[in-house]
Parts: C-alpha cells; structure tokens; sequence
C-alpha cells in the first residue's frame, strides 16, 4: 500500500510540477516554484573560479567569487546538503548535470562517504569512471572521455543524521 | 523499495525531467539569442547555471527530490530549486601580423604592404587600424598612409561592407586582410635613399568598441557573477604593452634603386710597384721579381655588388705563389673561404671583392717572376 501511495503521489507532483512550471512561463520568467512543500533537506549549490598562482615555479590554488570568468578558466561547484529533519535521511543521491559549455576535469568529483559515478547518456545510465564507453564517429564503441561526461552521481553511504551538513564537489572548464 | 517500484519511480522521475528539461529548453531558446561555439570559447555574455538535485528516503520512504539553489533551497519537487548562474565575460584578445616587407622603388605613391588581423576574443568587437611610417631607427620614412580593409574570413558581419577603411567589426575567430598603402619619398629630406635602405611601418590594432557601440573599457571595480565584465588579455605586440586592447606589428619598405643623382662608378688601374732583379738592382730580365698594383677606386653612393677582379699570368711571366695581398693583408692561392685564390690550369688569378659600399677604395698587389 505504501508503495502504490509514493508513486500517486509522484504523478501527482509531476502534474503540480508542470503547471507552476508553465504557469511561471506565462508570468514571463517569474522564479519557477513548484507548489510543493518543505523538504527535508536544504541543498545549496555554490560556484567559484579557481585560481591557480604560480610562486617561483611552486603552484597553488586560490577560490575566488565566480565574478570574472573567462573562456579556459577552472570553475569549482559545491554542493551543501544539510538535513533540516528531525529524522535521518537515507539513500542520498546527489545528481548534478555537467553545465552546457563547460568540460569536467578528469578526478575532480569529491565527496566526504561517497561513491561517484557518471553518465556519457544524459543521466540515463551511470558508471564508474574509466569503464563508460561512447559511440565514435566511426560508429564503434570507445572508452568516454571526461569532456564526454553529462552528468555526475554522489551516492552517499550510511544516513545524514538531523542537522548534519555534507558537501560535494566538482571542477568544470569553460569551454 | 521494490525493484519493480523503483522502475516505476524512476521512470516517472524521468518523464517529470524530460518535461521539465523541454520546458527549461522552450524557456531558454525564447530568453537568450542563439549562442555559437568557438575555438577563442564561449561567447561573451553567456549565462552558465547549474543545478543539483537530490533524492533521499526518510525512514524507508523515498521522498519527493530536492533541487539545489544559489542560498539553500528547501522546497521539494522539481522547479523548487534554482540555477546558480555565472556570466562569462568578455574577453578582449587581437594579433595582427605582417605578411612580409615589399619592395619599392622612390618616388612610387601608395606602396602596399599586408596584414592580417585576428578577433581572438569572445565578442564580436570594432577594431581600429592605424599605421605610423614615421619611426625612428630606419632610413627613410613613408607618408599619406592609407588603410583599407580588403576581406574577412568566413561571412562578414551585417553592417560590414567591404572594403572598410580603418575599422572594421570582427566575430570571435575572425580575420581581416588589411591593406597599407603608403606614399614613398625620392629622398630623405635632400639625402639620397639608396638601394636596400628601409622604411619600416608600425600598424595598431585596437579594440576600440563593442557590438553595441559602446567604448570598450576594462572594469577593475568589484562586481556581480551576473554582471558581463571586460577583460583585456592580450599580449604585447612590437609597438604596445600586454593587456592593453591593443596589438601591433611592423613591415618595412624596401628601396629598390639608389637615387639617381649619385650613381655609383667603378674605376680600376694597374701599375707596377717595383722590378728587383737578381743583382739587386731595377733591371727587367730574367730572374727579375715584378710585383703590381692593381687599385679599385670608387665614387657615388650604393652598393656596387659582386665585384671580381681578374688577372691573367702576363706572357714570359710566373706567378710568385703566395704573394696576393688585399689591402695589405696577404691571402692564400688555394680555393677556400678568403676571397683570393690563383687557378694553376689556366694561371689566373681571381679575387672576389663581392658587394663594395660606393666611395671605397681597394688595393691588391701580386707579384711574377720574368722567366
């Protein structure tokens, strides 16, 4: 019972979904907000350019406000999930779509108990890195490349208890 | 959960994104122009946002997901979160380089010398050309200089019209031939131009305007991830600073022909020096050693170019070995780098003054033996 009841409720929210969404169209840009209620986590997605400084040969990064950003440059994402509940949340996934004109940097992804995985399909599949494949030119089947990356996955092990507060991360390069 | 729910939930997941993700698309196309990759990046302008989301279970039960926002969202379902945005800033970037020197000869109006121009930043961007003949440091300078814009690569921009003259609008990854024509002297300043001395030409490049007309100008003030910033990145040409918005580069005029006033002239004599015969006196006879003479003189301005001086062993007569002296420094008889040399087959002697500067003299002495 309790399972045909979370699926209901899904179609439900899908519909509820599309009219705020096409309701916010028709108000010309108004923020999207679906009619939904409070969740239990507060997820928060922060950007910023990193800097690399080069002191006498000897390297080191900066993070800085992403206000000047140029084609080439490093941009770093972090994403903050806080548990806002009074009850421990489980099965935590974080997804983040790779953004249109940027590149994932090969061993960026991070995550405090986690496990990452991506997808080259749009989300539809996932894998470890180095065992995705894509489609070449040439029609035949190659291991992907980083730049082929659409999507990343976070798996969080174990449960996020109340107030609890976890981060993970990624670089991109803008194209 | 079920396998079989979990299909289920996941399919739904997936139909509520490809709608949302249809929607996000019909929203994007209808808010922002077309957008185009290029090999200098993404355009200037361009809004990057991203967005997470976040699916959990709370005591077994998978709930609703929860986007992220810029601040913290706490609103489940999808359309509760937020992109969290960047613009990507315009980049000013330029080169231009020389197609090579030309020659030409004085007095020619409008001598043309090529560049090509290249739009290396992010944004479409007015560039402003202008050329100085009148640098320091070369022999001659040119006058009336004249810019024309020729051609650009791939479509010109709407507005462009072809030629242009001293600015011309370039899309990121765009090139312009540009023509220089300048007016050459018949002398500089009353002293004559002589063949081979050099005008050079300094062409800048600067971008000077933005697609909307607007003065490019970098921000250093603090500002807002959603603000299109300036920022210059261009590296130091021959003629301007790094980063400065600018480019330059430089080609030289060739004169052709010396000037005509002063033509260079070429005179040669030979006279003999001294005849030592083997009692120690003057006497011409066998066994006397004749050494001779022979004096390049001279005159005019230019360069006389490849200058060889020949000398058949007289009749009756031996080369002394060794004995060729170029402004009395001796040279050897074989075959090798210096410039004197005497040929046993055919008893001649050959010395190669190549390229001479008009007005200098040179003195080379040989010596024979009567038989």
């Amino acid at each position: 019972m309790n399972t045909i009841k979370t699926t209901t409720t899904l179609k439900i929210m899908a519909a509820l979904g599309g009219i705020a969404l096409v309701s916010s169209i028709l108000m010309f840009g108004t923020q999207a907000s679906a009619a939904s209620a409070q969740g239990h986590l507060k997820v928060t997605s922060k950007v910023q350019k990193m800097v690399v400084i080069n002191k006498g040969g000897e390297k080191s990064y900066q993070f800085v406000p992403a206000k000047k950003v140029l084609p080439g440059e490093i941009i770093q994402y972090n994403t903050f999930f806080q548990n806002i509940s009074n009850k421990p949340a489980n099965n935590i996934n974080i997804v983040n779509p790779i953004p249109k004109h940027t590149v994932y940097l090969p061993n960026s992804a991070q995550g405090k108990n986690t496990q990452t995985v991506f997808s080259v399909d749009g989300g539809k599949h996932y894998g470890k890195a180095g065992t995705l494949k894509v489609r070449g030119k040439d029609g035949k089947w190659h291991l992907a490349k980083p730049s082929d990356y659409t999507h990343i996955q976070w798996q969080y092990q174990g449960s996020l208890a109340p107030k609890a507060k976890q981060v993970v991360a990624f670089r991109v390069r803008l194209r | 959960m079920h396998t079989a729910l979990k299909n289920k939930y996941l399919s739904d997941k997936l139909r509520l994104n490809i709608a949302s993700l249809l929607l996000i698309v019909c929203i994007f196309t209808l808010a922002v122009s077309p957008t185009m990759l290029y090999a200098q990046g993404t355009s200037a302008g361009v809004d990057i946002g991203n967005k997470a989301i976040v699916t959990y279970s709370i005591d077994g039960e998978q709930q609703n997901p929860i986007e992220s926002s810029p601040n913290g969202n706490r609103i489940s379902g999808i359309g509760g979160g937020q992109q969290t945005i960047f613009k990507v800033d315009r980049k000013i970037d330029l080169s231009i380089t020389s197609n090579g020197n030309t020659h030409v000869s004085l007095g020619e109006t409008q001598a043309e010398l090529n560049f090509v121009l290249s739009n290396d930043g992010n944004d479409i961007q007015e560039f402003l050309l202008s050329p100085d003949g009148t640098l320091a440091g070369d022999n001659f300078d040119s006058s009336n200089c004249k810019v024309e814009i020729t051609a650009v690569t791939g479509t010109p921009l709407a507005g462009v019209v072809l030629p242009s003259y001293d600015n011309i609008m370039l899309s990121p990854d765009q090139q312009a031939s540009i023509s220089v024509k300048c007016d050459i002297p018949f002398d500089n300043n009353g002293q004559a131009i002589l063949t081979n001395h050099e005008s050079l030409l300094s062409i800048h490049a600067h971008a000077n305007k933005n697609s909307d007309g607007t003065t490019t100008v970098e921000e250093n003030t603090p500002d807002s991830a959603n603000t299109l910033d300036t920022v210059f990145v261009d590296s130091a040409g021959t003629d301007d600073a790094q980063r400065d918005a600018s480019h330059s580069t430089r080609a030289a005029y060739i004169a052709l022909a010396p000037s005509t006033e002063t033509p260079p002239t070429l005179s040669i004599n030979k006279t003999i020096v001294t005849v030592v015969d083997p009692q120690g006196g003057n006497k011409a006879v066998t066994g006397s050693i004749v050494t001779y003479k022979i004096r390049v003189s001279t005159a005019g301005e230019g360069i006389i170019n490849d200058v060889i001086i020949t000398d058949p062993t007289p009749a009756e007569m031996t080369y002394k070995s060794g004995s060729i002296k170029l402004n009395n420094i001796t040279l050897t008889d074989s075959i090798d780098t210096d410039q004197g040399e005497f040929s046993t087959q055919n008893n001649i002697i050959t010395i190669n003054l190549g390229n001479i500067t008009a007005g200098s003299q040179q003195e080379i002495l040989l010596t024979y033996v009567i038989n």
